[in-house]
């Protein structure tokens, strides 16, 4: 599988359809980014979309290809910043991913915590964590598309894990 | 407790339960190619773009330059300018002549001392441009302003004199000019004030009309100061005074002018509080509405006004000095603060209530060392149950810290000293630090901000004061590695009473610093206003909550 640094200079070097695959695989935790600011799915797609092309457009400005990722997850967040000021406040729908409750995680109120948690995350282990446990890739994959080692990786998901462990013992 | 397998569980079933956008790459793909995009002309466009600016920057500053220091070298411009911002005081006074026959009358009267203060009296009613101020008082940051239209009353504020003494300078910068492009030399208008001879300018209107002729005269002394600046108007042949400004530098001044002594007559009211704190603010809180009361038992005996004015600039610092605002605050009595968030969300809620209970300081310690603190780490280690191993005379000598929770992997090494603590059902680790005579602390911060390390992993940079500078400077010359020996020191980095990072000290270190760890974006934003806005002097409790 390329790595992010190949698909940005692929893409530099005209072949849009590479960026498709960058969309595939930093769409969630944009998705999470965007829906931890504006508690709707729906307008956090918006955000995404917007926030994708952005940085296609502004490709050129990214110094370093290998650090797309936590890039685009700071377009996402100015994004999604100015729809939820540019939006009143009885649009707000809160909760769309309450309908999903889970028995095996009856822990859990709902998963609107743990998407808030996840944004709550540094971008890389943000990054890291929705390619390895929503999308379901492997380390090897991971650490290929980041361009880190796989060593960091595996950290990076242990520290995170951490984090909400000790985040959502918080909740209860 | 839910063990990380729990966690991994949990994700996995949240992976199941996402809502479908599958086609979000397709909507990306297809506004990506219906864009016009800039990136397959982006490199030569771009580079002459940039190519042009950098060429027109660069002359730009050439030009500046030239104007700033050889076109007005040495002339009269420039001497007037350099004459008043180098001297030591400035003492002006402003006279008007109201009818021919009249002594001339004092209207305003300016002191302006190098870091010290500035004082300006006016003596004949408001002139032109001036509000209704009678004196405005200016020391250090304090500007008081006696205020005619509410009856002894005195508005004090924070705001320093600079825009004072910007008008001062403007006034020279406007005369200067003047001199330069439109006076000429007037070799029989010379005179002699207070004992020096002094060259006449003159700038009129002569030639250009003939009623309403006037004329400005523009004296310099020998070191080509202006010392005097009169205006006439002509009326038959006669030059009439109508206006004249004398100005006297380097006078010792006394120094009681600039002390605010006003009288009990006068009544003192805080204009920033006003301005900043005392009205609602114009903006639409979504969120919760928080009351705060100041904890009597954390509160000083003297519950002056200005003690809250500064509780409540520290707490919008923590609150606002962040990456984006979360409240509005304003005061609601002498004891009670409102904190009205801006959105209705949990995270930032807690967000709020943590940066205004964390104590927001910052400690630089050595980390305990086996070969140079041997004997302190076997009495820390033979009193496990000790927080602080003191000496014979109860002079604190080391204690425990606890790591930071998402940095405890960073210090599993054998050369740090180290103790695992139980607290509750978790355990706590803690390392060792020993007491240095340096008492590095936030109180030497002069400046915080976020950092982005090489890796673009985000950090805090901050820079010391000039005293923590060459404390720090001393800290680490005095603890350099010792290579043969295979010595180094750790100096541990403590933010309200956790170790988040302990980097080895390599080499002598000046005034500023990076504090490392993995920060989320929220963490790194909130300690940075922490940092910036400083202690809350007393503590705060929630007393009161409403939607």
């Amino acid at each position: 599988m390329p790595s992010t640094e190949e698909m940005v200079r692929a893409i530099r070097a005209g072949e849009t359809s590479a960026f498709a695959e960058l969309v595939r695989c930093y769409q969630r935790a944009a998705i999470i980014t965007a829906y931890s600011v504006l508690l709707d799915f729906h307008l956090a797609q918006d955000a995404v979309q917007e926030a994708f092309v952005a940085a296609y457009q502004r490709l050129d400005q990214l110094r370093d290809a290998a650090s797309f990722g936590p890039w685009l997850l700071r377009i996402v967040r100015r994004r999604a910043l100015r729809l939820r000021r540019g939006r009143n406040a009885e649009h707000i729908v809160v909760g769309n991913f309450d309908r999903a409750e889970s028995q095996a995680c009856d822990w859990i109120e709902s998963y609107e915590q743990v998407v808030q948690h996840i944004a709550r995350l540094p971008e890389h282990e943000r990054i890291v964590v929705t390619m390895r446990y929503l999308d379901g890739r492997s380390v090897r994959e991971i650490a290929d598309l980041t361009g880190r080692p796989a060593g960091t990786v595996t950290k990076q998901l242990s520290r995170a894990i951490e984090r909400l462990q000790d985040w959502l013992v918080e909740v209860q | 407790m839910k063990s990380p397998t729990d966690i991994e569980k949990l994700l996995e079933h949240f992976r199941n339960a996402w809502p479908d956008h599958a086609s979000l790459v397709d909507r990306v793909m297809w506004e990506v190619n219906t864009t016009p995009t800039r990136l397959a002309v982006f490199s030569t466009k771009r580079i002459l773009i940039r190519s042009i600016f950098a060429l027109t920057a660069s002359l730009v500053v050439c030009i500046t330059l030239w104007w700033a220091f050889d076109g007005n070298h040495n002339s009269l411009y420039a001497q007037v300018i350099d004459a008043a911002r180098k001297a030591r005081t400035i003492h002006i006074v402003r006279y008007g002549l109201v009818g021919k026959e009249a002594p001339p009358t004092k209207t305003t009267e300016t002191w302006y001392e190098k870091g010290v203060g500035f004082r300006r009296d006016v003596c004949a009613g408001p002139p032109k441009g001036h509000r209704s101020a009678t004196l405005c008082l200016g020391r250090g940051d304090d500007v008081w302003t006696l205020d005619k239209e509410r009856k002894n009353t005195v508005i004090h504020s924070q705001r320093g004199i600079t825009k004072e003494t910007e008008q001062i300078f403007a006034d020279f910068d406007r005369s200067a000019k003047e001199l330069r492009n439109n006076s000429r030399r007037y070799p029989d208008g010379d005179q002699t004030f207070d004992g020096q001879r002094c060259k006449a300018y003159v700038r009129s209107n002569l030639n250009l009309s003939k009623s309403g002729t006037w004329r400005e005269l523009f004296y310099l002394d020998q070191q080509s100061r202006l010392v005097r600046f009169v205006r006439q108007s002509r009326e038959g042949d006669r030059w009439n005074t109508t206006q004249f400004n004398t100005i006297a530098y380097d006078e010792p001044f006394d120094s009681a002018l600039f002390q605010p002594n006003f009288g009990k007559d006068f009544k003192i009211v805080d204009a920033d509080a006003d301005a900043k704190f005392g009205k609602p603010e114009r903006v639409n809180p979504e969120g919760p509405v928080l009351i705060y009361e100041i904890d009597e038992r954390s509160r000083s005996a003297d519950t002056a006004t200005v003690d809250l004015d500064r509780l409540l600039r520290a707490v919008d610092g923590r609150l606002n000095g962040g990456s984006h605002r979360l409240a509005a605050i304003r005061r609601l009595d002498d004891r009670r603060i409102e904190v009205a968030m801006l959105h209705r969300s949990d995270a930032e809620r807690k967000r709020v209530e943590r940066q205004l209970t964390r104590p927001g300081t910052l400690e630089f310690r050595l980390l305990a060392n086996h070969r140079t603190d041997a004997s302190l780490i076997n009495l820390a280690q033979k009193e496990p149950s000790k927080a602080v191993i003191r000496g014979p005379a109860g002079k604190r000598l080391a204690w425990w810290v606890p790591v930071k929770i998402s940095e405890t992997k960073s210090f599993v090494r054998p050369d740090v000293v180290r103790r695992t603590r139980k607290q509750g059902n978790r355990d706590i680790l803690e390392v060792l630090v020993v007491a240095d005579p340096y008492n590095i602390n936030g109180n030497f911060l002069s400046e915080v901000k976020l950092h982005f390390d090489p890796f673009r992993e985000l950090g805090v940079s901050f820079k010391l004061n000039e005293a923590g500078g060459k404390l720090f400077n001393k800290l680490t010359g005095d603890h350099l590695p010792n290579n043969s020996i295979g010595l180094y020191y750790k100096l541990g980095i403590i933010i309200d009473g956790e170790l988040y990072s302990a980097p080895s000290i390599q080499s002598k270190i000046g005034n500023t610093g990076e504090i490392t760890g993995s920060f989320t974006e929220i963490e790194a934003s909130d300690l940075v206003a922490v940092l910036n806005a400083g202690n809350l002097l007393s503590q705060l409790r929630l007393v009161e909550e409403h939607q």
